[in-house]
C-alpha cells in the first residue's frame, strides 16, 4: 500500500531576516565582526604576538592607534585578531549546548513522564551550583585553557537550553495538529522531529542566538580570570586581564578597547536575539 | 409628583484612546434610577455596557475622556473632585464584577476582602468588622462564615466567591449597586442562587441596582425596567413586561427572537445576520443599519435619536409607530 | 506551613548529598592519580606519597572515601592548603568575613535601588520617569560585572582619584570605602535586573482586575498600590532572588579578583591558579552549600508572601 505524502498541516516557513527593524543593525554588527575576524591577517597593521620592549605601554601613536600593552605588542592588531577566539569559543559553546540540547529538550517535552523527571532532577542538580563556580572547578580539574573553558562553559549552558527547549515542545505538544498526526498513526519520533521540532525551531534559534552573548561574557570572564585562554593568545578577555594589571600604571587603552570591542559584540547579539525572540513569539 | 432619581446620567460620551485618536465607546446615553428600582442593561459584546458601567464610578483610564452629566442625588460626578469621588465609591455606589476569581485579590483572604472597606474607610476595628461580616455572610447565604472568611480565593469555589464579592459590596451600605454581568463566568445552577440573593437584597434593603448581562432572561427575572444597548447607545428603553411583550426597535424584537426556546421547534436557530461595528468604524446613520430587516435609506443618512414614546417608553428607531406590530414576538416568530 | 517548610527542607538534603558527592568526585575525575593533584602536581619521594595516601584514605573504596570527606567537612575538617601548608580551615575561615561583606553591601544597594527604581517606573510608565528610569536599566544590564569593574576602577580610581584601586582597607569605614566601588561592580547588572523585573511586574499587577476593585471601594491610591498592587508585583521579583544571589556568588569571586580583594572569591581563583586542589574542594562546596540554602530561604519566603504556593502544596 502506498502511503501519501505527510501532510504537514502546521509548518511555519522560516522568515527572511531582511526587514526585520531590531534585527538590521545587530545582524550587520556580527557580519562586521565575522569579516573582521577572517581578515584579520590582512587588516591587521603588526603581528598581534610581536614584542617590542622598546615601546611599551605608548599611548596613540600614528603605527599604534590603540598603543601597546606590557610587552609591547600593538592593541589594534591584538583586538582584530583578538575577534577570531573571542567568537570562536561562544560558537563552540552555543553549537556544542545546542546540539546536545535540543534533543534532550525534545526527549523530555514530548515524551514526558519519567525520561523528563529524571532530566528535570539532573538540571536541578546543575542549576544548584551558582552559575560560573561549576565552569571554574571543571578548569581546576583539567586544567586552564581554551578548550577546557569552552567545553566548561558548554556544559553549564545545556540544561539552560535543554529547559527552554522543553518549555515550548510542552506547549507545542498541546496543539491540535499534534493529535491530527498522532490520530494518522504517525510515531512520536517522526512527529517531535518533522513537525514540532521546526515549529519550536524559531524560538531555539532565537534564544542561541542570546546565548552566543551570553557565553562571550562568561568565557571572556574565565580568560579574564587567567582560567580561558592563556597568554600569549590574542583574545579580549585575555586582554582585559592584562590590562588590569597596567591600569595602576595609568595605562587603559588595552582595557577600555577591549571592553568596547566585548560590549558591542554582546549588544549585537542581544539585538539579533530580541528581535528573533519577538518574532518568534509573534509567529506562534 | 414623582420623587427624584437617585442616579441621572444625561448625555454621556466616553471616548477611549486607539490607536492614536480617540472613539466613542459611549454614545450620548442617557437613563435614570429611581431608589431601589433595578435597572437592566442588556446588549452584545460591545454593545458598551460595561463601559457604561465603569463610566459611572469613573473607573476608567486617565486616557478615557467623559462627556456629559452623572448626577447622584443633583451631585455631577463627572465634575467631582478625586477625594469626593472616592467618597462616593466607599459610601453610595457599590461595583460587583464579572469574574470574582480575578477581581479579588488572591493574597489576602476573603475576610479581609469583606472587611477591608470596613474597616479603611467606616473605621471599625477588626473585631467589630470581623462580626459584621459574618452577618454580611449569612445575608448573601453563606453559612460556615469562618471557615470562608479564613480561606484564601484560591480555596472557594466560583460561585462562593462572587457571595464574597457581594458581601464585600454591601457593606458600605451603598444606595445604588451596580453589578457588570455577575452571573456570566458561574454555571447556570449557580446563575439561580446568586438571583435570588440580588431579588432578596433589593427587598430588604431598597438597594437600587444597575444590572448587566448579555442574557434577555435573566434581565427579565430582575428588573424593573430595562435599556437596550448597541454600539455605544441606546436602541430602547422600556419596562420589563412590556419589553419583552411589545418591543419597540427592531434590534429588541431580533434579540428575542434569537433566544432558542424549549417549545417550539426549530428548523434553524434565528439570528441577527452580521457583526456588531467596531468602535473604530461606526457606520453612518443607525449603527444597527447594516443588519436592520427594516432599514430604509433615512435610516443611513441621520443618526435617529432616543425618543420618548407613550409612558416610560423609548426608542432609537424612526419607524417604530410604524413597524410595532411586526415587531411582537409572535409576529417575529412567523417570519423565520 | 510548617509541613510546608518541613517538606522542603527535607527536598534540600539529596539536593545537598548530590553536589557535596560531585564535588568530593571531582578529585577523581582530574587526570592523574588524586594524590598526585592534592600535592599540586609536586614531586615527591614514594613515602610521602603514600602517607598521603593515608591520610586522604585513597586506598578505600569510592563511597567510603566520600562518607569519609563528608564526615570531616561537616565538622570542620577540609583538608590541608599544599600552597599554605596549612589547614584549609585556618586559610579560608578569615576570607569568609569580607566576601560576605562585599556581598552585603552589594545586596544593599541592588534591593534599594533596584526596587526604587523598578517601582518608580512600574508606577509612572510611559511618562518621562520612566523613560529615562528604563534607559538607566538598559545601561545597567549590558554591561557585566568584570567589564564594570574595571571601568569603574578606569574611572574613578584611575582617571579622577576618587576610590582606591585594590585593597580591603583597614577596618571601619575605611574597609567600607574599599568595597564601595567593588560593591557598585557588583551590584550593577544585577540592580537593573531586579528593576527591569519590579517594573514589569508591577506594570501587569496595575492592570490587573482585582486592583479595579480596590479603585472601586473608594481606597486611596496609596492603597490599592501599596497593599494590593505592590505585593502581588513582589512575588516574580521574589522569584528571581535566587538567581541574584547565585550571580552575587559568581560576581563576587570575578569581583575580588578584579580588585584585588582578598575574599574566598579571589582564594578561589588562587587556589585554582596554583593548584591547591583542597582549597579549591572546600571553597566550591561552601559557595555550593551557601546557594542550595539561600534558594531554600527565598522558597520560604516566597511561600510566605504568596499563598497559592502553599495551598497548591497541600493538593501535591
Amino acid at each position: 500500500m502506498v502511503a501519501p505524502a505527510a501532510p504537514v498541516l502546521y509548518r511555519r516557513r522560516w522568515m527572511p531576516l531582511v526587514g526585520a527593524s531590531a534585527a538590521a543593525p545587530g545582524a550587520a554588527i556580527i557580519l562586521l565582526l565575522v569579516l573582521v575576524a577572517a581578515l584579520a591577517p590582512v587588516i591587521a597593521p603588526h603581528d598581534p604576538n610581536a614584542t617590542d620592549l622598546a615601546n611599551t605601554l605608548v599611548g596613540s601613536t600614528g603605527s599604534h592607534p590603540l598603543g601597546t600593552d606590557a610587552s609591547g605588542r600593538d592593541i589594534l592588531s591584538r583586538l582584530i585578531f583578538g575577534a577570531r577566539t573571542s567568537l570562536l569559543g561562544p560558537l563552540l559553546v552555543v553549537a556544542l549546548s545546542t546540539l546536545a540540547g535540543v534533543p534532550l529538550g525534545l526527549l523530555a517535552g514530548y515524551k514526558g513522564g519519567a525520561v523528563d523527571g529524571l532530566l528535570a532532577r539532573a538540571w536541578d542538580v546543575l542549576f544548584a551550583f551558582p552559575p560560573l563556580l561549576l565552569a571554574i572547578v571543571i578548569v581546576a580539574t583539567f586544567g586552564a585553557g581554551f578548550w577546557t573553558a569552552t567545553l566548561a562553559i558548554s556544559v553549564i549552558y545545556l540544561p539552560l537550553l535543554a529547559r527552554v527547549v522543553r518549555g515550548v515542545v510542552l506547549v507545542e505538544r498541546e496543539k491540535a495538529y499534534v493529535d491530527a498526526c498522532k490520530v494518522q498513526g504517525f510515531g512520536g519520533l517522526r512527529v517531535s522531529l518533522q513537525h514540532v521540532l521546526p515549529n519550536v525551531a524559531p524560538t531555539i534559534v532565537a534564544q542561541a542566538t542570546l546565548n552566543f552573548g551570553y557565553a562571550l561574557l562568561d568565557l571572556a570572564g574565565l580568560a579574564f580570570l587567567g582560567l580561558g585562554v592563556q597568554p600569549p593568545t590574542a583574545d579580549w578577555g585575555q586582554m582585559l586581564s592584562s590590562g588590569r594589571d597596567t591600569l595602576v600604571l595609568h595605562s587603559y587603552y588595552e582595557v577600555v578597547a577591549a571592553s568596547i570591542a566585548i560590549a558591542v559584540t554582546v549588544v549585537a547579539f542581544n539585538l539579533l536575539g530580541d528581535a528573533l525572540s519577538a518574532r518568534a513569539g509573534r509567529s506562534r | 409628583m414623582t420623587p427624584p432619581p437617585l442616579l441621572e446620567v444625561r448625555s454621556v460620551t466616553t471616548e477611549v484612546e486607539i490607536g492614536d485618536r480617540h472613539w466613542p465607546v459611549v454614545d450620548g446615553v442617557s437613563f435614570t434610577i429611581g431608589r431601589g428600582e433595578v435597572v437592566g442593561l442588556v446588549g452584545e459584546s460591545g454593545s458598551g455596557k460595561s463601559m457604561t458601567a465603569r463610566t459611572i464610578l469613573r473607573l476608567l483610564r486617565a486616557e478615557a475622556r467623559t462627556r456629559g452629566m452623572i448626577l447622584l442625588d443633583g451631585v455631577d460626578l463627572v465634575s467631582l473632585t478625586r477625594r469626593a469621588l472616592r467618597g462616593v465609591r466607599a459610601r453610595r455606589i457599590a461595583m460587583i464584577f464579572q469574574d470574582p476569581r480575578a477581581h479579588i485579590d488572591p493574597l489576602w483572604t476573603s475576610g479581609d476582602h469583606v472587611t477591608e472597606g470596613l474597616r479603611v474607610n467606616g473605621g471599625l476595628s477588626g473585631a467589630v468588622a470581623r462580626a459584621r461580616a459574618r452577618e454580611l455572610l449569612a445575608d448573601v447565604g453563606i453559612l460556615e462564615a469562618e471557615r470562608v472568611l479564613g480561606a484564601y480565593p484560591g480555596e472557594l469555589s466560583g460561585g462562593m466567591l462572587q457571595r464574597v464579592m457581594i458581601a464585600g459590596a454591601l457593606a458600605a451600605e451603598p444606595e445604588l449597586l451596580i453589578a457588570d454581568e455577575p452571573t456570566t463566568a458561574l454555571d447556570v445552577t449557580v446563575q439561580a442562587e446568586i438571583v435570588a440573593i440580588f431579588d432578596g437584597l433589593r427587598r430588604e434593603r431598597e438597594l437600587a441596582m444597575l444590572f448587566i448581562t448579555h442574557d434577555l432572561e435573566l434581565a427579565s427575572s430582575l428588573c424593573d425596567r430595562v435599556l437596550v444597548m448597541y454600539a455605544g447607545r441606546v436602541m430602547e428603553e422600556q419596562p420589563t413586561s412590556a419589553l419583552f411583550s411589545a418591543p419597540l426597535h427592531p434590534y429588541t424584537a431580533g434579540l428575542l427572537e434569537a433566544r432558542p426556546t424549549l417549545e417550539t421547534k426549530h428548523v434553524r436557530l434565528s439570528v441577527i445576520p452580521g457583526r456588531p461595528p467596531t468602535p473604530t468604524d461606526p457606520p453612518d446613520g443607525c449603527p444597527i443599519h447594516p443588519r436592520c430587516a427594516f432599514v430604509e435609506p433615512a435610516c443611513i443618512s441621520a443618526v435617529p435619536p432616543l425618543r420618548q414614546l407613550a409612558g416610560a417608553a423609548f426608542s432609537a428607531c424612526r419607524r417604530t409607530e410604524e413597524i410595532r406590530d411586526r415587531l411582537r414576538p409572535e409576529a417575529m416568530a412567523g417570519r423565520g | 506551613m510548617l509541613a510546608f517548610i518541613l517538606r522542603r527542607l527535607a527536598g534540600a538534603i539529596p539536593l545537598l548529598l548530590v553536589t557535596s558527592f560531585i564535588v568530593f568526585s571531582f578529585l577523581h575525575l582530574a587526570p592523574g592519580s588524586p594524590e598526585q593533584i592534592l600535592l599540586g602536581g609536586k614531586n615527591v619521594d614514594p613515602e610521602t606519597l603514600q602517607a598521603i595516601r593515608d591520610r586522604y584514605r585513597l586506598d578505600d573504596p569510592f563511597f567510603v572515601q566520600y562518607w569519609t570527606w563528608l564526615r570531616h567537612a561537616v565538622s570542620g575538617n577540609l583538608g590541608e592548603s599544599i600552597i599554605f601548608r596549612d589547614s584549609v580551615v585556618s586559610v579560608v575561615g578569615p576570607r569568609v568575613v569580607p566576601t560576605i561583606e562585599l556581598a552585603a553591601y552589594a545586596l544593599l544597594l541592588i534591593i534599594g535601588f533596584g526596587l526604587a527604581l523598578g517601582i518608580l517606573a512600574g508606577i509612572k510608565r510611559r511618562t518621562l520617569t520612566d523613560t529615562a528610569a528604563s534607559g538607566i536599566m538598559l545601561v545597567g544590564s549590558s554591561i557585566s560585572t568584570y567589564v564594570s569593574g574595571i571601568l569603574l576602577i578606569t574611572v574613578f580610581s584611575v582617571a579622577l582619584r576618587w576610590f582606591p584601586v585594590f585593597g580591603l582597607g583597614n577596618g571601619g569605614f575605611d574597609r567600607v570605602y574599599h568595597l564601595t566601588l567593588p560593591a557598585i561592580a557588583l551590584a550593577i547588572a544585577l540592580t537593573a535586573l531586579v528593576a527591569r523585573t519590579m517594573r514589569a511586574s508591577l506594570g501587569q499587577t496595575l492592570a490587573q482586575e482585582y486592583v479595579e476593585t480596590a479603585r472601586s471601594r473608594g481606597f486611596s491610591e496609596r492603597r490599592v498600590i501599596g497593599k494590593h498592587a505592590l505585593r502581588n508585583a513582589l512575588v516574580p521579583v521574589i522569584t528571581i532572588t535566587g538567581l541574584v544571589f547565585g550571580f552575587l556568588i559568581s560576581g563576587a569571586v570575578l569581583v575580588e579578583y578584579t580588585f584585588g580583594l582578598n575574599g574566598l572569591g579571589a582564594l578561589l581563583i588562587q587556589g585554582v591558579r596554583t593548584k591547591d586542589f583542597a582549597v579549591v574542594q572546600a571553597i566550591t562546596l561552601l559557595f555550593t552549600v551557601a546557594f542550595i540554602l539561600i534558594n531554600l530561604g527565598v522558597d520560604l519566603l516566597y511561600a510566605l508572601v504568596d499563598p497559592r504556593v502553599r495551598l497548591s502544596a497541600k493538593g501535591a
